[in-house]
């Protein structure tokens, strides 16, 4: 390698474009299903903060973004069943996102739990990676418990002990 | 067309302002843990190697400050969302493969294992393979654990959620080994090996290999996705493709690359529809593909055990390896375990609440060759697999087992990998689980080892390679990924096709350096 070509050290990592994969109906369904996991119960159901569950929504848009057109379709069909399926399961003529946040956390419960495994694979299929960036920094990361300031944080050794003074 | 707009030894594919036309030795397609090795050991030996690798390219520090679902979108094919279509009494198989320089050896949680013994006298004895014998690939294994450091996982790195395990383990009369892995003396048990080392201790072949290589003159493409083998003559010399990860709406470039040898190591899934393209028409060619189907079983205690300050794998059980059952100690980051958390809303946020009192461990099964691969809709592959039925018996074992273990070191309860199944407090109940008929598309299954799509053998009838890794009927055409792997191994697999890989390149290398001195001796 000549001293004028770049080392391999000074390549810098690859540039993102960002690309987003859901449409606009799809991103409204899975902002209202993610709203409905995240409601926690503080003596009634607290939805979570708007900004919080906009957040999850965008990193799981920019994930399926980064599929290929196959899996794109895919998650969209399956978005779309989520968004339907509340007259199956419910036996309610609404989408699943025009259901109050009550009825669509028992919807949700209702496809986890389904006797018809097919459904349950359904739901498991989508709230796995949408839900896998909500937990991964600031409030929510805290929420687990977690001691490292970001999920990329090194661990905290244990500090030796230093001998008596 | 003209030659790589870029001087550099690892050219972004996706800012080339062009196509190009580039000549070399030897083209590697993939940058994985076959591919780098054999386009390393080749380079080395002074030869002119291109690798072309279909996904970007990401320094190894900037991989271990990415959040987790950062680099599922950034390193894991289709964000970490492949999965196998089960046929009949068949899990969903969710596979994790890696897509960027340097492959799925970014997300290896470190572990080493060498092949077994027993699986390589099936292979000498079975199909006639004397080259890839436990003693022929003696010096093979012995080059790959130097390079990536491979060392025994020291018990004080060893996680609290491990302990509980080794604890329940010992008392049911299990043994617990300690892990080797690829880690060297470096390993801070940051516990988050799969997403990237915050300390960058795994030696994941962009660190253990991809320097020399570059140093050796040899060069990688990133964004590069091959779609066809150039073949004249009825001999391979070259590959075509086009550039990816450019913006919306620009042109894609093309590229074609001249070589005396294609070596081909997309994966197991990628791999046969190359050949195919080839022209190759094996009958073995994308069948018979084996994955080690796992799952983990979950278990909280009543401590707070923060098993996510240790090594995410150190510990290993074979006690159950005659029976096709192996055990590995598995954690991953917080927020993971939090989204494969059972529950919706209150429920799922109280068991998040308490992910510090989890512990786990994982099952892995030798299975039976239940895998086929063709070619999908789009882009990619589709693997349908059907799960043996002694497979199914062997995982629900190995739940069972497991939930034993726990249950046996005190664990409030046990949450098995079973959707819609109440958590269980009682051996009795995992015993159940194990004799009563399950619906086998309830079980969260998982595949980190697809292999065998293109096997090697030592008859075109039974196989897609030579023992040399050349395709049968395709001369300069070389495979050396996991693909070649004649069967399943039972045990984790980047050791086993690194040292396939690099008998492969010591092969190639000795046929490329004869060809050289010919050459230079008839001019």
């Amino acid at each position: 390698m000549s001293p004028s070509e770049p080392s391999f050290k000074d390549v810098p990592s690859a540039g993102d474009w960002e690309r987003l994969g859901l449409s606009d109906s799809g991103r409204r369904a899975a902002s209202a299903a993610i709203e409905a996991m995240l409601t926690d119960h503080a003596g009634e159901l607290a939805p979570p903060a708007a900004d919080w569950v906009e957040r999850v929504v965008r990193a799981y848009d920019l994930s399926i973004g980064a599929c290929s057109l196959q899996v794109r379709l895919g998650v969209r069909v399956l978005v779309a069943l989520l968004e339907w399926l509340p007259l199956i399961v419910l036996g309610e003529a609404s989408r699943m996102s025009r259901l109050s946040l009550e009825r669509r956390i028992a919807y949700l419960e209702a496809l986890e739990a389904h006797p018809f495994a097919p459904l349950t694979m359904l739901l498991v299929a989508t709230k796995v990676p949408m839900l896998v960036p909500a937990f991964e920094s600031g409030e929510a990361l805290r929420l687990t418990g977690y001691d490292r300031e970001t999920t990329a944080s090194r661990r905290k050794l244990p500090l030796a002990k230093g001998p008596s003074p | 067309m003209t030659g790589i707009a870029s001087s550099a030894s690892v050219v972004h594919g996706r800012d080339l302002p062009r196509g190009f036309h580039h000549a070399c030795d030897v083209v590697v397609v993939g940058s994985g843990a076959s591919g780098m090795t054999v386009a390393t050991l080749l380079a080395e030996a002074g030869h002119d190697v291109l690798v072309l690798e279909e996904g970007p390219y990401y320094r190894h520090e900037d991989i271990g400050r990415f959040e987790p679902s950062t680099s599922l979108r950034r390193l894991f094919r289709e964000a970490g969302m492949v999965a196998a279509v089960g046929v009949g009494q068949t899990p969903i198989i969710s596979l994790t493969l890696g897509r960027a320089v340097g492959g799925s050896s970014l997300l290896t949680g470190g572990v080493c294992y060498r092949i077994p013994s027993a699986v390589h006298a099936d292979w000498v004895e079975e199909h006639g393979l004397d080259a890839v014998s436990e003693r022929a690939l003696e010096a093979a294994y012995e080059e790959v654990e130097r390079r990536i450091r491979v060392r025994e996982v020291p018990e004080a790195l060893r996680s609290e959620s491990t302990n509980r395990f080794v604890e329940g383990a010992q008392r049911l009369g299990y043994t617990m080994r300690s892990l080797r892995r690829n880690t060297g003396d470096e390993c801070e048990g940051n516990g988050r090996c799969n997403f990237g080392c915050p300390a960058g201790a795994k030696r994941s072949v962009d660190v253990a290999y991809l320097p020399s290589l570059v140093a050796h003159r040899g060069r990688i493409v990133s964004d590069a996705l091959v779609e066809g083998v150039v073949v004249r003559n009825g001999r391979a010399c070259g590959v075509r493709g086009r550039l990816l990860g450019g913006r919306y709406g620009a042109p894609s470039h093309r590229f074609e690359v001249d070589a005396r040898a294609v070596v081909v190591c997309s994966g197991t899934l990628h791999t046969p529809e190359l050949l195919s393209r080839a022209g190759l028409r094996s009958h073995a060619l994308g069948r018979l593909v084996t994955l080690h189907p796992a799952a983990r079983v979950v278990a909280t205690f009543r401590d707070k055990l923060d098993g996510w300050d240790g090594a995410l794998q150190s510990c290993y059980s074979d006690d159950l390896e005659s029976e096709g059952i192996l055990f590995n100690g598995v954690y991953t980051a917080v927020n993971v375990i939090a989204a494969g958390l059972p529950g919706i809303g209150p429920t799922l946020l109280e068991r998040t609440r308490k992910i510090g009192h989890l512990a786990m461990f994982g099952t892995m099964v030798h299975d039976e060759a239940g895998g086929h691969v063709t070619a999908g809709l789009g882009r990619e592959p589709t693997l349908v697999y059907e799960m043996a039925p002694r497979d199914l018996m062997r995982l629900k074992k190995g739940m069972r087992v497991l939930a034993e273990m726990a249950l046996e070191a005190c664990a409030e309860q046990v949450i098995l990998p079973i959707f819609g199944m109440p958590a269980i407090t009682s051996r009795k109940q995992a015993l159940d689980m194990e004799r009563d008929p399950l619906d086998a598309r309830r079980i969260e299954c998982m595949a980190f080892h697809p292999l065998g799509s293109a096997r090697m053998a030592n008859d075109p009838r039974r196989g897609t390679v030579d023992e040399s890794g050349e395709c049968f009927g395709a001369p300069g055409l070389f495979v050396a990924d996991g693909s070649i792997l004649p069967t399943s191994i039972g045990v984790n697999s980047q050791v086993p096709i690194m040292a396939m890989a690099t008998r492969i390149a010591w092969r190639l290398e000795e046929r490329l350096s004869r060809a050289r001195s010919l050459r230079t001796a008839s001019v």
